[in-house]
């Protein structure tokens, strides 16, 4: 056992940072990795590849694949295009305002739809506007920056939104309720926070001229090119109903009489997909997220082949019995939730951390262990760009945009132009978390 | 491959009005015959359309001199489509791209029986190639048609061109 | 130009270039010389013309037509529609939302229309297609002769009519070769600009008028 024990964590932190490294390779990385563990746990007697694939939890999966297909038929009925004309026109092309409204909107797509579907559906589109508008580094650094950081905010509002949650929910740690009432007043705090700090604070739009020339063109432009798009309500109606049943399903019916989260979300993406067939078939054909599917299943084979060694009991026990007050293990907790999620971005901090949190769920009340995991993991996703999937993307999407200031010079939105805004959010939303977990103990929610 | 042409010659003679007029009954529909005699006249190398014009004109006379063309005899006797060469991945399943002028084979008739490989054979090598080719092809083949005919109408004791017969049982056997 | 300049926010050229692909270049131009005249009368859109004109020619002209005098663009799908005829398959090479919106207004709805999706700027050819409800298909170089046959026409889009010549989208000469020519029975072109252009025509190449089946102005 402690040869297993060194071995299958070594397996995994190397492979969590080579897939850093190289992210180019992310895929082969951790395929390799996963298929690696599972020879090493063959050869040392803990389990053939068909038990460790037996313990993958394949329900979070069927939930990110279901609400990721039920996103698409959202975007296909454009919606958004839509919400973001109409914002550029209610802030009348007003740069403060544009802030402000794409990040309360980011974080309200968050929660409901796929993060992703939703930044790559709305920066190039907010991108697009940045050239009408004519902007400078200081604002694209800052409003692309909060946007991501409301994206994040938003995924961890609900048990929908994003990975960490999705997770909760699917391996029933928390229903979706009690998720909800507890992540969302957190996360909302959170947001009011950021935005207040940087709209208000940092005031990003400093330095930019605000000429009525720019708004003009820009409003007139916005409005000419979705002079007749209009939101396919066949489509956007079917959908809303059926994301609106889920949510019904999730918060009433029980999950020990059967009605697991996951075949709620499997019910109910099917019957959004099945409004049009031709639509739905096509969706489920071509725009399925392979890659991040791929990329959790090899991360949960690796992460249950951890725990097959019982090194995450062991990091567990050890935390239970640091030499301090048990509050502050929680507080430790969710700060090194916070530091491994910045290093080895969501997915895997959380699918290792929760292996940690049970244990400690036994000693606190389990609601503060788990909401405040998935608030560490949202602060550190929130760190760096390169936490959390949103950043490289969006970093890809402003350099094929080719923004360029007023002087004709590159805006760029890499890694060290996202620091700034990160660590402040990182700061904010793990104060959230922690001031929650303190609250909860206090109060024992 | 042929070699260059260093002297492109002239084209600056043809006059396409002329040429619409010839196939006015042939293609009825304006726009298909203007779209027909730009590809004869209007596409392609400068030599190839000026020898159209000038083939089709003197065609044009001969059948004007033997009376004009009967142009719904000639259709009544068959035509096979000019098919349009797009590159074959691109061509439209199920539907053939052809041109606005088919390919009369009443003349073909006079070297080989309808259905028989040769009498395909024809069509195929005259309907085949660049639109400057093919549909020339087609439009002399309307005009030598259209000249035949009278050719038959004027014979002693023809009262109708029934000389498939007659042209197979002279023609040289089939190797 | 002898209004006095006026001085405009930097970077309308950049913001022109955004949209230009997605709305065309010249319905574009005329959307910013509108807002440009509305927010800063005469003097901003002369200010338009020599900041940005040299590097959008079609900006320059229709900024320099209004200043003539010309302050509204005359579009007439009708001649369009005539040269098109009795087609029932066309595809558009190029765009220009004003005038495309009102052709397609007019235009039979048994008419099949497509576009080819291809342009020097950048473009969500999505969303482009989406403001014509389904009613123009989406078609690229590699596929658009699949669209050929003696009841087709291709369209674009010129600026301006010299003596002889014109200028189109590059677009047009990529997609019109030798062999497409006679895959097509109507070629149309549909001048959107009242004068030809003053400046060399970045973004856009010059060709014989003549060498269309049907030159519109």
């Amino acid at each position: 056992m402690p040869l297993a024990q060194a071995i299958l964590p070594a397996l995994l932190v190397v492979t969590l940072v080579l897939q850093a490294a190289w992210p180019r390779y992310r895929l082969l990385i951790v395929m390799g990795g996963a298929a690696s563990s599972c020879l090493a746990t063959s050869l040392l007697g803990l389990g053939h590849a068909a038990q460790i694939l037996a313990d993958v939890p394949w329900d979070v999966l069927v939930i990110l694949v279901g609400l990721g297909l039920v996103s698409e038929v959202f975007v296909e009925s454009r919606v958004f295009g839509v919400l973001a004309m109409r914002a550029c026109r209610w802030s009348g092309a007003d740069p403060r305002k544009i802030s402000l409204l794409f990040a309360v909107g980011m974080y309200s797509h968050g929660g409901l739809v796929n993060n992703l579907t939703a930044l790559l559906l709305i920066l190039p589109m907010l991108l697009g506007l940045y050239k009408l508008v004519g902007v400078t580094q200081r604002y694209v650094t800052w409003s692309i920056g909060l946007l991501l950081v409301a994206c994040n905010l938003g995924g961890a509002a609900t048990p929908i939104g994003d990975f960490p949650a999705v997770l909760l929910l699917g391996q029933g740690k928390m229903g979706f309720t009690a998720y909800l009432v507890r992540a969302l007043p957190a996360t909302l705090v959170g947001l009011v926070v950021i935005v207040t700090l940087i709209v208000y604070g940092v005031r990003p739009e400093r330095g930019l001229s605000k000429s009525p020339v720019s708004a003009a063109i820009t409003v007139d432009t916005m409005t000419a090119l979705y002079r007749n798009v209009r939101v396919d309500r066949r489509m956007l109606v079917p959908a809303a109903v059926a994301l609106g049943a889920m949510i019904v399903a999730w918060m009433t019916l029980p999950a020990d009489k059967g009605w697991t989260p996951e075949l709620i979300c499997w019910i109910g993406a099917g019957a959004a997909l099945l409004v049009r067939p031709s639509l739905g078939e096509r969706l489920i054909r071509r725009k399925v997220d392979v890659e991040a599917v791929l990329f959790l299943l090899g991360l949960f084979v690796m992460v249950v082949a951890v725990r097959r060694s019982g090194v995450f009991g062991g990091v567990a026990r050890a935390l239970v019995g640091l030499p301090i007050p048990p509050i502050a293990q929680l507080v430790v907790f969710v700060i090194a939730a916070g530091l491994l999620t910045a290093l080895f971005s969501a997915g895997p901090s959380m699918a290792s951390l929760l292996e940690v949190a049970d244990a400690l769920a036994r000693v606190h009340p389990p609601n503060a262990v788990y909401v405040g995991l998935a608030l560490g993991v949202c602060a550190g996703s929130s760190l760096f760009t390169t936490a959390a999937t949103s950043g490289p993307l969006a970093q890809a999407l402003t350099e094929r945009a080719d923004l360029r200031d007023s002087e004709g010079r590159p805006l760029r939105f890499g890694f060290m132009e996202f620091l700034p805004v990160g660590v402040l959010s990182f700061l904010v939303i793990e104060a959230v978390a922690i001031g929650y977990c303190l609250l909860c103990v206090h109060y024992g929610w | 491959m042929p070699p260059p042409h260093r002297n492109a010659p002239s084209a600056a003679f043809i006059d396409p009005a002329r040429v619409d007029a010839l196939l006015a009954e042939a293609v009825p529909d304006d726009e298909d015959r203007a779209f027909v005699v730009r590809c004869i006249l209007g596409e392609g190398p400068a030599h190839h359309r000026g020898a159209n014009y000038v083939l089709l004109r003197l065609l044009g006379m001969i059948v004007d001199r033997l009376g004009g063309a009967d142009a719904a005899a000639l259709r009544a006797r068959g035509t096979t489509p000019v098919p349009m060469k797009v590159p074959p991945h691109l061509a439209r399943r199920g539907s053939l791209m052809a041109y606005p002028l088919g390919l009369s084979t009443a003349a073909l008739e006079e070297l080989a029986p309808v259905g028989t490989p040769d009498h395909a054979a024809m069509a195929d090598c005259l309907s085949d190639g660049p639109p400057q080719h093919s549909l020339a092809n087609a439009a002399m083949l309307w005009l030598i048609g259209a000249a035949l005919a009278r050719l038959e109408e004027r014979a002693p004791g023809s009262a109708r061109p029934s000389a498939r017969s007659r042209t197979r049982s002279s023609a040289p056997p089939k190797r | 130009m002898s209004e006095p300049a006026v001085e405009l926010p930097s970077g309308l050229d950049q913001a022109f270039g955004a949209v230009a692909g997605e709305l065309g270049q010249a319905t574009t131009a005329w959307l910013f010389v509108r807002a440009v005249a509305r927010c800063a009368g005469d003097g901003g859109v002369a200010s338009l013309a020599e900041r940005a004109g040299p590097e959008y020619p079609v900006l320059d002209a229709v900024a320099r037509g209004w200043l003539a005098g010309l302050r509204k663009q005359t579009l007439d799908p009708l001649p369009v529609l005539a040269a098109i005829g009795k087609a029932n398959r066309l595809v558009v090479v190029g765009m220009e939302a004003t005038p495309l919106d009102a052709l397609m207004e007019r235009l039979d709805p048994a008419v099949k229309v497509a576009m080819i999706t291809h342009s020097p700027f950048p473009v969500d050819w999505d969303r482009v297609l989406d403001n014509y409800a389904g009613r123009i298909e989406r078609v690229d170089l590699d596929t658009f002769q699949n669209w050929a046959g003696g009841k087709s026409a291709l369209l674009t889009f010129a600026y301006g009519h010299g003596d002889t010549r014109t200028v189109v989208p590059p677009l047009w000469l990529r997609a019109c070769g030798a062999d497409v020519r006679a895959q097509f029975r109507a070629l149309v072109a549909w001048n959107v600009l009242e004068a030809p252009l003053q400046l060399y025509p970045r973004w856009l190449v010059e060709i014989d008028a003549d060498s269309f089946t049907h030159f519109v102005s």
